[in-house]
């Protein structure tokens, strides 16, 4: 019987809807979103009760950004101690207002900024330390060891090695009780490859964690190749899957996955036991692309675990309602029950003032949405890994057929209404099964 | 690459470590070089006896400092104890030389000469190599040929993982053997023989499975054949062996395809403790 964990991302936007969601059961803190000295200054337990359970993802990966499309990110990270700077530029509260700080950073970043990775031994144990000593202090529950980003399909991974040489000494020696997991931040065109069960990469990521005695995995797919919300290519679905799988049959006891939204909750049936995502675009994808501009204001969508996907509002979620599709789609949660009745009753979702498609009138989409996944996560705990295989078996193939479906007899839906990814889930899990 | 012919006489030894050695007797050459056993003119950490070994020309990569003082640092009394390591001018040509420790004994590969191991004698060998393997992967070292001819048997029936030739730190790109494949046909594990990622402990894990095999076989499984090894070692039931469970499941989960399927050297010696416990029999 394992435990299965859903976290939620933590940066500058640290609260939950209401002070709280039910089946949100820690927090992973991302460094590109909150400067170091404010993150220190607030007090997670207290104020942030669902970072009890919390994890730092040093975001190593993105160490090679370009300071000058990315400077806001760049700006955060530099405030870390473990990135690569030409000139540090310390933070002094006596001294100058977090908005001093702030803008001075900016101003500078592209020349402070070494978009770069050192190669020796030393000076990456260095880094290390750095990155190990901070999660230390801030109580996390694991050290996720930082690693660089692979993204060469014939790559050696000897870079990524030596980082994790360092990691796994440098835990050690900083606080060897303290259970360690080894990240793995790859590019989804390593992971797309037809043939994934012969990928040199994974095959090799596979090999070096399982034989250096790790407790776990924090894996991270970096999208390049497509531009969505979702992973639709059956390739990288089935690498994510066997990734998981791998590292669980050679007994790791721990593997995040992280950045790949709902596709998270779907390694839980592959081996991982905690996914980690947010409504937001950024929170739960790794784009590099993103990084170089502000995220838009976002406007509402409606998730249906049924569906295996979001609704676009308020034209698609109504169209697919008035084809006949409410009760394969709907999904209650608290958040949603005014948004059900409305359309149960033949209303359209303008006449729901917390959904409306209005920009920034999220609250309720995102309450919404927290929730199913909190509950879906909480559903599996206590079931067997064959019983949770057989559950999410039939939840990918009723999606398949969902989407399906809707695809055909509702005309006009947008991008935003995802109907293709559920038919790459579908066959990346089968595929699993089969293997 | 190519050997020494005429074979390298112990005048030409003598003459080119400049009286490092006071006798030197030719061993069972190696298809990589010569091999002697030597006496030291000057014991070295409490050892006389060496077992010398000349590389033919171009067989292997120089070790670089940090590679030799990990070696240095290998301590089981499963696994060879390297004494000196370099290069030396032999018949014109810049050669890498090793000298480890003299063991006594047989090799698992004359022993075979004489048929099958017991299965209590196998599974000690399996402990023995495996805590020699855990050893080099403590210091991150590969070993990258363990082999019959590669293990002895001393007089207290303890297996002792010897020639350290092949053995590669993973700190180095080369020793990862990516885009060269090194090692001995019929032992390699599927990635040391694709060559395409870097290699651990797993690899050697692969090797000490299909040597157990042989160990109970008393010949190699696939006739020394890897192409049937691509896709994994053959399983100990097909080749109609019936040992007991645990000997049989540990063997079968040592030479899976999947490098991390198989188990640690750990894992290895903990099983076959089950069996044998920790004494020679």
């Amino acid at each position: 019987m394992t435990s299965y964990d859903f976290f939620v991302p933590a940066g500058w936007r640290m609260a939950l809807p209401k002070g709280g969601i039910p089946g949100v059961n820690g927090g992973v803190i991302m460094p590109s979103t909150v400067a170091a000295h404010t993150l220190v200054r607030r007090d997670l337990d207290k104020s942030y009760p669902h970072l009890t359970r919390r994890l730092v993802d040093p975001q190593l990966y993105l160490a090679t950004l370009n300071a000058a499309s990315c400077r806001k990110a760049c700006s955060n990270l530099a405030s870390y101690g473990w990135f690569p700077l030409r000139e540090e530029i310390p933070f002094d509260s006596a001294e100058q207002k977090q908005s001093e700080w702030k803008k001075g950073v900016l101003d500078r970043i592209e020349a402070i900024w070494t978009a770069a990775l050192p190669t020796t031994s030393a000076e990456i144990t260095i880094l290390v330390d750095r990155c190990l000593q901070f999660q230390s202090g801030l109580n996390v529950e694991a050290f996720v060891l930082p690693a660089p980003l692979t993204s060469d399909p014939g790559g050696k991974l000897l870079a990524e090695i030596a980082w994790l040489e360092a990691g796994i000494a440098t835990a050690k020696r900083i606080n060897p009780a303290l259970p360690v997991l080894a990240s793995i931040a790859i590019n989804d065109s390593i992971l797309r490859a037809d043939d994934a069960t012969s990928s040199a990469v994974v095959d090799s990521f596979l090999d070096q964690l399982t034989a250096r005695g790790v407790s776990g995995a924090y894996i991270v797919p970096v999208m390049h190749q497509e531009d969505s919300y979702y992973y639709s290519h059956p390739g990288t679905m089935f690498s994510l899957f066997r990734m998981c799988s791998g590292l669980r049959a050679a007994g790791l006891s721990r593997i995040v996955v992280s950045f790949a939204g709902t596709a998270g909750l779907a390694c839980l049936a592959a081996g991982a036991d905690t996914w980690v995502s947010g409504w937001y675009r950024g929170q739960r994808r790794l784009r590099l692309q993103d990084f170089q501009a502000e995220e838009g204001r976002s406007v509402p969508t409606y998730y249906s675990h049924p569906f295996g996907g979001e609704f676009h509002l308020a034209a698609d979620l109504d169209a697919a309602c008035k084809a006949g599709y409410f009760n394969r789609i709907a999904d209650s949660t608290p958040a949603s029950a005014g948004l059900l009745n409305a359309l149960r009753s033949g209303k359209t979702v303008s006449t729901v003032p917390e959904w409306q498609a209005r920009p920034t009138n999220v609250s309720a989409a995102i309450e919404h949405f927290l929730r199913v996944a909190g509950r879906e996560t909480t559903a599996l705990t206590g079931s067997s890994a064959s019983q949770v295989q057989a559950s999410m078996a039939r939840s990918l193939l009723k999606a398949y057929t969902l989407s399906g479906e809707i695809r055909t007899n509702v005309p006009g839906l947008v991008t935003r209404t995802s109907t293709l990814h559920q038919h790459g889930w579908h066959t990346a899990f089968d595929r699993l099964l089969q293997a | 690459m190519g050997s020494f012919m005429p074979p390298l006489t112990h005048e030409e030894i003598r003459l080119a470590f400049a009286g490092r050695y006071s006798d030197l007797v030719p061993l069972t050459p190696s298809g990589q070089g010569s091999v002697f056993s030597a006496t030291l003119s000057a014991p070295s950490g409490g050892v006389d006896t060496v077992a010398l070994k000349i590389y033919n020309v171009g067989t292997l990569e120089e070790r670089t400092d940090r590679e030799i003082a990990a070696m240095r640092r290998l301590s089981s009394p499963c696994l060879v104890r390297l004494i000196g390591s370099g290069t030396q001018i032999v018949r014109g040509s810049d050669c890498i030389w090793i000298e480890t420790e003299f063991i006594e004994g047989r090799s698992i590969a004359t022993e075979l000469q004489d048929g099958p191991l017991s299965e209590l004698r196998t599974a000690a060998i399996i402990r023995d190599v495996a805590i020699a393997i855990e050893a080099l992967w403590d210091e991150r070292i590969v070993h990258r040929d363990i082999k019959p001819a590669n293990v002895m048997l001393t007089g207290s029936g303890r297996a002792v993982v010897i020639d350290l030739g092949l053995a590669r730190h993973v700190d180095l790109s080369s020793v990862t053997g990516i885009g060269a494949t090194c090692g001995t046909l019929g032992y390699l594990s599927p990635e040391q023989a694709r060559a395409n990622h870097a290699l651990t402990c797993k690899s050697d894990i692969f090797a000490l499975g299909i040597l157990a095999e042989e160990c109970l076989l008393g010949r190699h499984p696939t006739g020394n054949q890897q192409s049937y090894l691509l896709t994994g070692g053959p399983k100990v039931a097909t080749l109609g062996l019936r040992p007991s469970p645990i000997l049989e499941t540990v063997v079968d989960s040592m030479i899976q395809t999947d490098a991390f399927r198989r188990p640690n050297p750990a894992q290895v010696v903990s099983e076959m403790r089950k069996l044998i416990g920790g004494a020679t029999p």
